[in-house]
């Protein structure tokens, strides 16, 4: 499922100098950071838009693709610019370069 | 999370409805302003509800065209929408200053009063003391602190069985605690006359209170009235005035005491005749089991008796050991004692007596002894003299 390709060359680079100054990546990278508690919160930073929302299932725009949230009584307690925060029953999180594309 | 939550309710928000296809294109474009929004619920396909800032919303009003929705304010929520609503009812604001002011002048005031801790001392003295005092239901309550420590000493000085008095003020309550005194008991159960506890001669009398009834050279007997727990006081007037009091002094007399010893002088004494009988027993704690003996005696027996301990207990009684008991037949034979002899056993068995008889830290100032001898038994006699204290309380 998760079918992300290799990197281009300008991140490559990024990832060698955030690992040579240990750096973090998601910020030299902007790389989205997710933070799972359970199964009950997760916590999404660094998006770029909440593509579909319904109560079963959630997608984000990432800058690595399209972050799909699935599960039950699904709610987001909290968008801003930066963060996503979502409540419910989370069964699947995966990554979905299909719906990049489209 | 609740600081987000608190600023939101400072500064206000509004809980919307958004109703179309592309509501979530709606929020992108509200985030891409900086909006936030949060409690996002999908109600129905294409209905989402959410809350955001007030001010916020007004940057989604464009938005609202370009993405073919449609939106709603649900709901006004927040500290600036209630003080508008509030400010709005005026005849409901000044009820409650009303009532506000009401309660805040209502409680600046005294309206009960607890008195705690009395048992002996009536309650309604108390409160008829503190209301003479200026603390009665309905009085301010600054007056009484300002007054405290004051009405404290006051109502020390006007309650003498009191032995400290705290006041509390809580609230529209003011707590008196009261701590009584102990009080000693009343002069009747004390009163008491001293009597003599043994015959002697008064040799000194020492009166401290009360009357004394004898003189030094009296001869008293035992149980006799020595101090009357009663004194008089004359007036000018020449009447007398009886008060009981508790008899104290010293009455102090030469007290003789007789110790009379019999000593036999013909003493019997068992003599052994030849025949005996020797038993072994076994004894385990408490429980004595005979094991076997040898000879046989008849009539009067002396017996001698050896233990042998095989496992000695904690206490002093052994647990375990063999016993044997030895009784041989004697004869009772009537044997003369010298009268120095039976004189000597009668002296030493007064000088334990002396012990007994005396009190302890009273030495005998003479001692006389007599004896004679009256159909073969030796009569000691021995005569004590102390000086002592002979009051005592009846």
């Amino acid at each position: 499922m998760v079918k992300l390709g290799k990197p281009p060359k300008k991140a490559r680079f990024g990832a060698k100098v955030a690992e040579l100054f240990e750096l973090p990546s998601e910020v030299v990278l902007d790389l989205p950071r997710l933070v799972l508690t359970g199964t009950e919160q997760l916590l999404v930073e660094n998006h770029r838009g909440l593509q579909a929302y319904s109560r079963s299932e959630i997608c984000l725009q990432t800058s690595l693709g399209v972050l799909r949230v699935s599960g039950e009584e699904l709610d987001i307690k909290l968008i801003t610019q930066d963060q996503v925060n979502i409540d419910g029953r989370i069964g699947k999180v995966e990554w979905d370069a299909r719906r990049e594309k489209e | 999370m609740i600081s987000q939550r608190i600023s939101a309710f400072c500064q206000g928000y509004l809980v919307a409805m958004v109703k179309g296809a592309r509501s979530e294109e709606l929020l992108n474009r509200g985030l891409a302003e900086g909006a936030v929004f949060w409690d996002i619920k999908r109600k129905a396909p294409g209905t989402i509800i959410f809350k955001l800032h007030a001010w916020q919303f007004s940057v989604l009003r464009p938005h609202f065209y370009r993405t073919g929705t449609r939106g709603k304010i649900l709901c006004r929520r927040g500290w600036p929408f209630f003080l508008r609503r509030v400010w709005r009812k005026k005849g409901w604001l000044l009820g409650m200053a009303l009532f506000l002011s009401l309660l805040l002048s209502l409680s600046s005031f005294i309206w009960f009063i607890e008195v705690s801790g009395v048992e002996e001392l009536d309650q309604n003295r108390v409160r008829q003391e503190l209301a003479t005092l200026g603390l009665y239901p309905g009085v301010s309550r600054r007056q009484i602190e300002q007054k405290r420590d004051w009405l404290i000493r006051e109502l020390r000085i006007r309650l003498p069985e009191a032995l400290w008095i705290t006041l509390r003020i809580k609230g529209v309550v003011s707590e008196v605690v009261i701590a009584e005194k102990t009080a000693p008991p009343p002069m009747d159960e004390v009163r008491g006359n001293l009597v003599a506890a043994k015959e002697g001669l008064i040799t000194s009398i020492l009166v401290i209170d009360g009357t004394p009834l004898v003189r030094e050279g009296d001869t008293v007997s035992q149980g006799e009235l020595l101090i009357l727990g009663e004194t008089g006081r004359t007036h000018l007037d020449g009447t007398v005035e009886a008060r009981k009091v508790k008899a104290v002094g010293q009455v102090r007399a030469r007290v003789w005491y007789e110790i009379v010893i019999e000593e036999p002088l013909t003493v019997l004494e068992p003599k052994a005749t030849g025949g005996y009988q020797t038993a072994y027993s076994f004894r385990v704690g408490q429980r004595l089991f005979p094991l076997f003996s040898r000879g046989k005696v008849a009539g009067a027996v002396i017996q001698d008796r050896v233990v042998k301990t095989i496992i000695p207990g904690r206490n002093r009684l052994s647990l375990v050991e063999i016993i044997k008991d030895t009784f041989q037949t004697v004869d009772w034979i009537a044997a003369a004692v010298p009268p120095e002899t039976a004189l000597a056993r009668a002296k030493k068995k007064g000088e334990d007596r002396i012990g007994s008889a005396l009190l302890s830290g009273i030495q005998p100032n003479t001692i006389r002894e007599f004896w004679e001898v009256q159909s073969e038994v030796l009569h000691y006699r021995l005569i004590l003299e102390t000086e002592e204290e002979i009051a005592v309380p009846d």
